[in-house]
């Protein structure tokens, strides 16, 4: 039986919206949030090049490689589509198997190597960055799904497959009902919808609703050695992710020109002070102002003045809010979701044989939001 | 056009190449540009405004029964073929037949109140799909294994044939076609170099009366 067509305005509503902030300053590029996701959720065939979550050098080519090109999304208005490119297999990168059984478990001096030469892949030019000696430059960028506001990938669909969850503002992509057209692709600008060769269908990051729907934060966020990422709903004052955004001001949208309204924020990186040839420090920026407006828009200058000056205070000895918020002192404080965890689902998982917990959250007064 | 009787089994009549279609009569196909108005993607309205697609404006179709089953076969030139869908940026050639459930149902993918029957054939290999739909936007495929397909590619054309038991006996999903009856077919064609699938495609604009033979 053909599915009545919903509105598109009804697809795109919701009554709050959960996003994340992640500090650029504490992101090591260990990439546990990307092996968490990709273990978690896209270990299928037809998923090799599939990473809902994956962390990127800057500058770099990004993944899939040409992310700087014009690429979907809406004119700045918001109003008419802008037509992204597909990327091609070689943007995402070779894939290749190793001849573990003949190299490593058979008799003979076989050479442990790839079948195929790569050429491109994941994460290749890490830590490559730019710049030129002794100031070289670099920061790691954490991507995944925005779950945007104005999302084009839910305008894009003719089929309605994809939508924004009314409680949280996930976006999700029905399985049954895509039908591997791909203009969802074409239309994110982050390209964060991947395309399943085997499926045919095209999948994307669920911001782990059914952890979220227990009270637990998505794998990217809880694996994060850094503690970098801030989980919650960007529309409550209380949440930290709010004072983040609105009131300080120093959690910036990537890409904000496409139109899409993401979700998901950034502390942009201070980085250390550029030095002269004799290493002596020169008070400038290390890492080029014009470079980081293009990735996080005009609200950039401001926001790196106001982490130097709270800095400042707290390396003079003086106390700031900030810091204090960005230092995260309790790692259960980066995840404020509207419901509360279910803690025997999470620490029931690593717990050792006899089921004992390893932590004993604190409690949590919920918020005003909470239903 | 008429779809003849022919006593030839249905799985040799999945050879595009079987004798039999020769003797059958050869509807030329005009097809149009699917129209971009149609689609319901805000985001592709502003998107692919202006942009061209469905040059492949003519194709062939031939249709019989052997008193069981229905076979039709289509064939179009197209000098690029594509047959691969596994980087983001492939889409196969395609092709598909379209029957109405309701006589005169909407060309545009039918309507609530009078569904369309499809035969969905790709070059990929995925498929074949038995679709029905009430309108752009909401076609169900069925895979059910009742209707088959092939596709052979000569001469810088496809000729794709599928057989479907005339009456497979779920009216639901199967527009059920007998002999000595009159009903309508379409058509429907996705350059696939050209990454044309779902609504940018090339299409019939009328429906082309059929003559079932008794």
């Amino acid at each position: 039986m053909p599915v009545p067509k919903l509105d598109k305005d009804e697809l795109l509503r919701s009554e709050h919206q959960l996003g994340m902030v992640l500090d650029l300053n504490k992101c090591i590029g260990c990439q546990t949030c990307t092996v968490a996701c990709k273990t978690l959720w896209t270990g299928d065939a037809g998923q090799e090049a599939t990473y809902w979550m994956n962390v990127e050098t800057r500058p770099g080519a990004g993944y899939p490689r040409g992310l700087a090109a014009p690429n979907g999304g809406w004119t700045p208005d918001g109003q008419r589509g802008v037509r992204g490119r597909l990327p091609t297999a070689e943007d995402y990168g070779t894939t290749y198997r190793f001849n573990d059984e003949d190299a490593l478990f058979a008799p003979g001096q076989a050479r442990f190597a790839p079948d195929v030469e790569p050429r491109w892949g994941v994460n290749w030019d890490e830590d490559k960055g730019a710049g030129v000696y002794p100031n070289t430059f670099l920061f790691y960028l954490p991507r995944l799904c925005n779950h945007c506001t104005h999302p084009a990938c839910v305008a894009a669909c003719p089929r309605n497959a994809l939508y924004k969850r009314d409680q949280d503002g996930i976006v999700l992509l029905d399985q049954e009902r895509c039908h591997g057209y791909r203009f969802c692709v074409e239309a994110c600008p982050y390209k964060k919808i991947y395309w399943n060769h085997v499926a045919k269908v095209s999948q994307k990051c669920i911001f782990c609703y059914p952890r979220v729907d227990e009270g637990i934060a998505t794998a990217c966020s809880t694996q994060c050695v850094g503690q970098v990422r801030f989980v919650g709903l960007v529309d409550d004052p209380k949440s930290p992710l709010f004072a983040l955004i609105h009131t300080w001001k120093v959690a910036l949208p990537l890409l904000p020109g496409h139109g899409t309204q993401p979700n998901v924020y950034y502390v942009p990186p201070t980085a250390p002070e550029a030095v002269d040839a004799d290493g002596r420090p020169t008070g400038k920026r290390r890492i080029p102002l014009s470079y980081l407006q293009q990735l996080f828009g005009d609200g950039v200058g401001p926001a790196l003045d106001t982490l130097e000056t709270e800095l400042g205070k707290v390396r003079r000895g003086e106390t700031s809010d900030l810091m204090q918020l960005l230092t995260v002192q309790r790692y259960l404080d980066l995840f404020t979701l509207p419901r509360a965890p279910n803690n025997d689902a999470w620490f029931g998982a690593f717990a050792g044989p006899g089921g004992a917990p390893h932590h004993v959250p604190a409690e949590r007064t919920p918020s005003e939001t909470e239903p | 056009m008429q779809a003849i009787r022919v006593n030839v089994d249905r799985t040799a009549l999945l050879d595009p190449s079987h004798a039999a279609w020769g003797d059958a009569p050869a509807q030329a196909m005009q097809l149009v540009k699917a129209p971009l108005a149609m689609q319901p993607s805000p985001w592709m309205q502003g998107a692919f405004e202006g942009l061209a697609w469905g040059a492949l404006t003519r194709a062939e179709l031939r249709l019989v029964h052997n008193g069981e089953a229905l076979a039709a076969r289509a064939s179009w030139a197209v000098p690029e073929r594509a047959e691969r869908s596994l980087g983001a940026n492939e889409f196969p050639d395609a092709c598909a037949v379209m029957f109405p459930f309701v006589r005169d149902a909407s060309i545009f993918m039918g309507a609530e109140d009078a569904w369309v029957n499809m035969w969905l054939w790709r070059a990929d290999g995925h498929g074949p799909f038995a679709v029905t739909a009430a309108g752009i936007g909401t076609s169900q495929r069925v895979d059910d294994g009742v209707l088959e397909a092939a596709g052979a590619y000569r001469d810088g054309a496809w000729q794709v044939v599928w057989t479907r038991a005339l009456d497979p006996g779920n009216g639901r999903d199967h527009v059920p076609l007998r002999p000595g009856t009159r009903w309508q077919v379409s058509l429907a064609l996705w350059h696939g170099a050209r990454a044309e699938r779902a609504g940018i495609k090339s299409f019939s604009p009328t429906w082309t009366e059929l003559e079932i033979a008794g």
